[in-house]
């Protein structure tokens, strides 16, 4: 017997082992949760409330616009539409990606991943180019607003209240968070490609 | 739904052991199980039957190992080998001593790569390579050459985690 056929023998007895250890735990699994059956379901119909909210909110400020053909509500239209139509494509786009894993490859898995990577990066491109009309536009609406009101208590409370916070929030998200999590899972999807073809 | 019963009946114990080579024991390794189920949940429905049911769930399951693994911070992974120690206590002696070797086993795995993990895992599920080598896109030639590799790697670390 040569060597090299003694080590695969040494080799097989200690997978047999491990085989044997392995085997040993026939434990049933859990029964299927229902919070997890349904999260998915869950989701997608957040999703469909939101995107109806938002179709409702569009319809609202159309017939203002075109109700009481004024400079402002016709202004406000036309700012906000464009905007909720854009966030309402990101949904369904966003809803057509999301999969639970699905049976491929884990190489084609991955590859997956990085796409849907790319296409966040992506979005969040188109996010950055299209900040100054965020910003900008309500805060010309708001200014506009707070003049044509002459600074009326409850409208400098609503813009204190509403527009500080989603002003924050767009801030930290844009240029802080959603970056950062870009970053962290590139990284990450990085170290398990790698790790998935090790040289 | 009573396919996926039966399913689950059939291969449970399979996936569990599978979920056990991506998460410590613990809550991450039940969500993990439930993950694997919910995407099976999920999946059956367009089966189509070209491939063993055996191999489409494997695949399925790692692939929610991987995503676990995405969503995992690094930061956080417990110390593999140490960690059966809390895990095994209220069990019966004869069963606590055979589950602490599946335990320190399933560590040991874990530290592998995952290119070498999967093919190790699916191999002492009893899967011949080219079952091995169709769930994980390889050649069988590919697939031998990861065993013999993930063998040595494994060896190495049952050792220093004795």
């Amino acid at each position: 017997m040569s060597g090299k056929d003694q080590d695969n023998n040494a080799a097989t007895e200690q997978l047999e082992e491990w085989m044997n250890v392995w085997q040993s735990q026939v434990d049933p699994i859990d029964e299927l949760r229902e919070d997890f059956l349904t999260r998915t379901h869950r989701v997608k119909r957040m999703n469909y409330i939101v995107i109806g909210w938002l179709l409702f909110c569009c319809g609202v400020l159309l017939t203002r616009a075109i109700l009481y053909p004024e400079a402002f509500t016709i202004a406000v239209a036309a700012m906000a539409i464009p905007f909720v139509l854009y966030v309402i494509a990101r949904l369904l786009r966003w809803q057509q990606i999301y999969r639970k894993a699905p049976p491929m490859t884990p190489a084609s898995y991955l590859a997956t991943m990085r796409l849907h990577l790319q296409v966040q990066r992506e979005q969040h491109r188109w996010d950055n180019r299209l900040w100054p009309v965020c910003v900008l536009g309500p805060a010309a609406i708001i200014i506009w607003a707070l003049i044509r009101t002459n600074f009326a208590w409850p409208v400098v409370l609503t813009v204190f209240l509403v527009g500080g916070p989603a002003y924050a929030w767009g801030f930290w998200e844009s240029f802080y968070n959603k970056p950062r999590k870009l970053e962290k899972e590139e990284q990450r999807l990085r170290e398990l490609e790698r790790d998935l073809d090790p040289r | 739904m009573k396919r996926f019963q039966e399913i689950i009946r059939e291969y449970g114990p399979a996936l569990k052991r599978v979920a056990a080579s991506y998460a410590p024991p613990g809550p991450e390794r039940e969500d993990l199980e439930q993950e694997i189920l919910a995407s099976i949940h999920h999946a059956l429905p367009s089966f189509r039957g070209d491939a063993s049911v055996r191999t489409y769930l494997y695949r399925i399951a790692h692939n929610c190992g991987i995503q676990t693994l995405k969503s995992r911070e690094r930061s956080v992974e417990v110390s593999p080998l140490r960690e059966q120690d809390h895990t095994t206590s209220k069990t019966p002696e004869s069963n606590a001593m055979e589950r602490e070797r599946y335990e320190r086993l399933a560590a040991a795995i874990r530290e592998l790569p995952l290119g070498l993990r999967q093919p190790m895992v699916l191999r002492l599920e009893g899967l011949s390579y080219e079952e091995i080598g169709a769930i994980l896109g390889l050649t069988q030639n590919t697939v031998g050459v990861r065993l013999h590799r993930a063998t040595a790697a494994l060896e190495g670390l049952m050792k220093e985690g004795k």
